[in-house]
């Protein structure tokens, strides 16, 4: 049995995976983050019993022994409470103990879904969920280790510091300091991508400021976006330059006139790299986001080790959605040994 | 649609100054101005529903009936 780690919505792949594991014969089950608390009853005997889950009225028994591999595509935590008030009062002392208690709850769903992962050790991992949580700085420093090109970087609490490294870059730009995040008001999401600064907008910040992050603005001829999938490389470049809209970031996706975007391959070296840099941070899967400067370099920008492929596998033909699926079930068949697909 | 307050125009002055400077370029989306979302009814054990995107192929065996 593969047991398939995902969520229930922002997911575009694991049914395809899924799929493709049926036609290579493997049964597959599929649990959502959500299934722990929002839409499931379960019970689990603490030590060595196995999960016995109800979805929809269907009881299945998840016993560690009859796992034989694991894809941990994602995984995000539903909570019954979700839909209600926890508190009758919206006074700033309450306000405050809900945000505990739902950090409470929030931490009581984690250490859950960390007893399940730990439960499934001895089986063969696509991906460990305790690797997928990177410090986008910490893989910066890994990526300059492996000898890719990184952009210069800023970190600072002091205005003084921006202006400085504006003067040396002429163009900058900001982003998180860790994953970007939709914030959800009213009808609208509220996007924290990439975004450039000019020195109005410095002017108007204060001496002091929260720790923010900074880059040298990158002349792009094109950007790349790699999918990696246990030691093999498949690119994508993306024509987002000739649009004012995804011009700093792709992201900012023109749905109406969406980028050209090609299969691309990436020179042998750029590739050696990447898979020491991989190899460092121990991950078998990851999106990563280049960028080919107009003056003929590729700078690494970063990682996503759980980001979408099905952008990069749909337009370019690549099908690694039946990689995967093959991938997987080598793993169930073999373990982590490597055995050619 | 009318045009939200960007989500750094609507925090306290206070918080303005207290917040990544990242704050002061996010961008409101519109949700229904999103790709189109396609929520299908899958098998009980697997999805409740995904997104499909544009360049998204749905899989068809996802809409069939849960085999007996």
């Amino acid at each position: 049995m593969i047991l398939v780690l995902s969520q229930s919505s922002h997911e575009l792949t694991t049914e395809e995976v899924m799929d493709w594991l049926e036609d290579l014969g493997l049964p597959c089950l599929r649990l959502n983050g959500e299934d722990l608390d929002a839409d499931s009853s379960w019970s689990a005997r603490v030590p060595g019993g196995d999960f016995e889950i109800t979805l929809d009225g269907r009881t299945l028994k998840l016993a560690a022994g009859d796992i034989q591999a694991v894809w941990f595509r994602r995984w995000a935590h539903g909570r019954r409470d979700q839909p209600v008030e926890l508190i009758l009062d919206d006074s700033r002392e309450r306000q405050e103990a809900q945000r505990e208690i739902s950090s409470h709850l929030d931490q009581e769903m984690a250490r859950l879904s960390g007893y399940l992962f730990s439960q499934l050790h001895d089986a063969a991992w696509l991906s460990r969920p305790s690797i997928t949580r990177l410090n986008k700085l910490e893989v910066l420093e890994e990526a300059a280790r492996a000898g890719l090109e990184v952009p210069a970087t800023l970190i600072t609490t002091r205005k003084k510091h921006l202006e400085e490294f504006m003067r040396t870059h002429g163009g900058i730009i900001t982003k998180s300091i860790g994953e970007s995040r939709a914030l959800h008001l009213g009808d609208y999401f509220h996007t924290m991508l990439t975004a450039e600064i000019g020195t109005d907008l410095i002017a108007q910040l204060p001496e002091d400021l929260f720790p923010s992050l900074f880059q040298e603005k990158l002349d792009k001829r094109y950007e790349i976006r790699a999918f990696y999938l246990a030691g093999e490389l498949y690119s994508m470049a993306i024509f987002s330059q000739i649009d004012d809209q995804t011009r700093v970031d792709f992201r900012h996706y023109n749905n109406v006139k969406p980028n050209r975007v090609v299969p691309f391959k990436l020179p042998a070296d750029i590739a050696d790299r990447i898979s020491r840099l991989m190899g460092a941070l121990e991950l078998e899967t990851g999106s990563l986001d280049l960028v080919k400067t107009t003056d003929g370099r590729y700078v690494f920008l970063e990682v996503n080790p759980v980001g979408q492929f099905g952008m990069v596998s749909k337009p370019c033909n690549y099908h690694l959605e039946q990689r995967v699926a093959e991938i997987l079930a080598r793993k169930a068949r073999h373990g982590n040994s490597p055995q050619p697909v | 649609m009318e045009t939200p307050p960007n989500l750094f125009e609507i925090l306290t002055e206070d918080a303005k100054d207290r917040v990544p400077v990242a704050y002061r370029a996010v961008e409101p989306i519109p949700i229904a101005g999103a790709p189109e979302l396609r929520l299908v009814e899958s098998r009980s054990y697997r999805a409740r529903g995904y997104f499909c995107k544009a360049f998204y192929k749905p899989v068809s065996k996802c809409v069939a009936p849960e085999p007996d």
